[in-house]
């Protein structure tokens, strides 16, 4: 698992790894949003087509009424006998159905059920001959609804969940002596809700490329951010050793140095030597594994700049003066403790550091700096290869 | 009831089949419901799906000769003559004028609807059984 951390830490950087987390943290959050959003256009639907759908049923219901009063008035209160016996009022009744059959009826019928409990067509309001059914047609009626309106007589609306051809369903008893002879069945249009959902399918196309459009803009913008934040830090890497440069040494680091600190100065010894030797080439090497040493060593929190040359400064909080000479004792030790190596030529490197451990920002940083400085003069004159402790 | 079972069959059939295909299914259910003693029914039919899904069935044959068969299974039955077999039709208007027409599936209103007619089921001597039973009619 160890392993697997470091390897995974050895891949993807730790600016990469913050830059994955917050893409994470923001593609759920515009999931959470666009959740919320959802939920919201989903209740505001269901409360809409409830109302449309009931405002549609009322305005059936009271054309049903109507009917029933005409039928009962005209069929002298013997409805299903006038209708089997007397073909013309049988066809004048369906002419009415046909003259309320409004559009957004898509069936408007009237059937009765036999002592079997079979139900049979008595009138149709349809008048094409392809689709209206026959008097004394079979009807089925698909669910218990139309038994249940036979007995209580009152009328009653339904979906349908069993089939797509039908949508909704109004049955309006028609009720002779107190017994429900007949029942009124209205199949509303299924056109009524294809208009609604094709109108509803627009707005969610129109809504759905605006929130589309809106995260592409979103990420658009992270992206564009993370460029500039990338081109700005970049700026402040020294291309060389990878390590901060003096500009962020004066734009940043003078800004927000602690109450205390510490600053070392570092400076490769006999570097001149190195490349008046070997070449400018393998002096670029030694630096780079220098600050790469450097780095292996120090903490997280401190700052190794490349100071210019070949002198580095680190800067630390937090240290006395015991642990602060430690720390330089380790960073010589692991600079020269492996030669430095590149083709066939084998470098010795070693490095003397001045030490400031008195660094605060009641003082002028300029004196921290030259109190450092003047550490670093005294090792090497005092032999190099080793850490002296400013004054 | 009813409605359970018709609702049961085609859910059933849809899974299994195109639209056209578990009309075919559907039509096969009835055969199967109308009893005969043979092992193998032979059915002649004009409808080249449902012949299709017959031929899949061990218990069915389809033959090209109306004489021969037990069943009839037709969309057009005013296109044959004489034959004096069992039918089951597409639509109700057929059902009513042709006399050996014992059952008929169609769409009414957007419903599915089937029936078998009693008394011409009598006339062929065949019953319907199990679970169609409820779809005789006395009255037509």
């Amino acid at each position: 698992m160890g392993s697997l951390k470091s390897l995974f830490r050895k891949k993807i950087n730790i600016e990469t790894q913050k830059i994955i987390l917050q893409l994470f943290v923001l593609f759920l959050f515009i999931v959470m949003v666009a959740g919320v959003a959802d939920k919201k256009y989903q209740e505001t639907l269901g409360a809409v087509t409830e109302k449309i759908n009931k405002d549609i049923i009322q305005y059936h219901l009271e054309i049903f009424e109507e009917l029933d009063r005409v039928f009962l008035k005209y069929s002298h209160k013997n409805f299903v006998h006038c209708i089997e016996q007397d073909e013309k009022q049988r066809i004048l009744f369906e002419d009415m159905l046909h003259l309320v059959k409004i559009s957004t009826m898509q069936n408007l019928f009237v059937v009765t059920k036999d002592r079997n409990d079979n139900y049979y067509f008595l009138l149709d309001g349809e008048k094409d001959p392809n689709l209206r059914a026959d008097f004394n047609e079979p009807f089925e009626p698909l669910n218990d609804t139309w038994d249940r309106v036979y007995k209580t007589k009152k009328a009653a609306v339904f979906y349908h969940t069993k089939t797509k051809k039908l949508w909704i369903t109004i049955i309006y008893p028609i009720v002779q002596d107190n017994r429900t002879v007949a029942l009124i069945g209205a199949d509303i249009s299924h056109t009524i809700d294809t208009n609604l959902h094709a109108k509803l399918n627009e707005f969610e196309y129109f809504f759905f490329w605006i929130v589309l459009l809106a995260i592409l803009i979103v990420i658009f913008l992270y992206l564009v951010i993370i460029y500039f934040r990338k081109k700005y830090n970049e700026s402040y890497i020294d291309p060389l050793t990878k390590v901060k440069n003096r500009k962020y040494f004066y734009d940043v680091l003078m800004k927000k140095l602690a109450d205390k600190y510490q600053l070392f100065m570092i400076d490769i010894d006999y570097f001149k030597k190195v490349n008046d030797d070997f070449g400018h080439d393998v002096g670029d090497v030694v630096l780079a594994e220098v600050a790469k040493r450097l780095q292996h060593i120090i903490r997280d929190e401190d700052i190794l700049i490349r100071f210019g040359g070949e002198e580095f400064l680190l800067y630390t909080e937090n240290l006395d003066e015991d642990k602060a000479i430690d720390l330089a004792k380790r960073l010589r030790e692991h600079i020269k403790e492996r030669p430095i190596r590149t083709g066939n030529l084998v470098c010795h490197i070693t490095i003397s550091i001045g030490i400031n451990t008195d660094g605060s920002r009641d003082i002028p940083f300029e004196d921290v700096l030259k109190k450092a400085d003047e550490a670093l003069y005294r090792a090497k004159n005092e032999g190099r290869d080793c850490e002296r402790v400013a004054w | 009831m009813k409605t359970i079972l018709l609702f049961f069959i085609i859910p059933l059939s849809f899974l299994f089949a195109s639209d056209t295909e578990w009309e075919a299914l559907i039509l096969e259910k009835m055969l199967e419901s109308v009893s005969t003693k043979k092992s193998i029914v032979k059915v002649y039919t004009d409808d080249k799906i449902l012949a299709t899904e017959l031929q899949k069935d061990k218990n069915f044959t389809v033959t090209d000769k109306c004489d021969e068969c037990d069943f009839i299974v037709i969309k057009e039955p005013w296109k044959i003559n004489g034959c004096n077999k069992p039918e089951i039709v597409f639509d109700y208007h057929s059902y009513k004028k042709t006399p050996d027409a014992i059952g008929v599936f169609f769409w009414q209103k957007g419903r599915p609807t089937i029936r078998f007619s009693a008394q011409r089921l009598g006339r062929f001597g065949l019953k319907v059984n199990g679970e169609l039973k409820k779809f005789v009619s006395q009255k037509n």
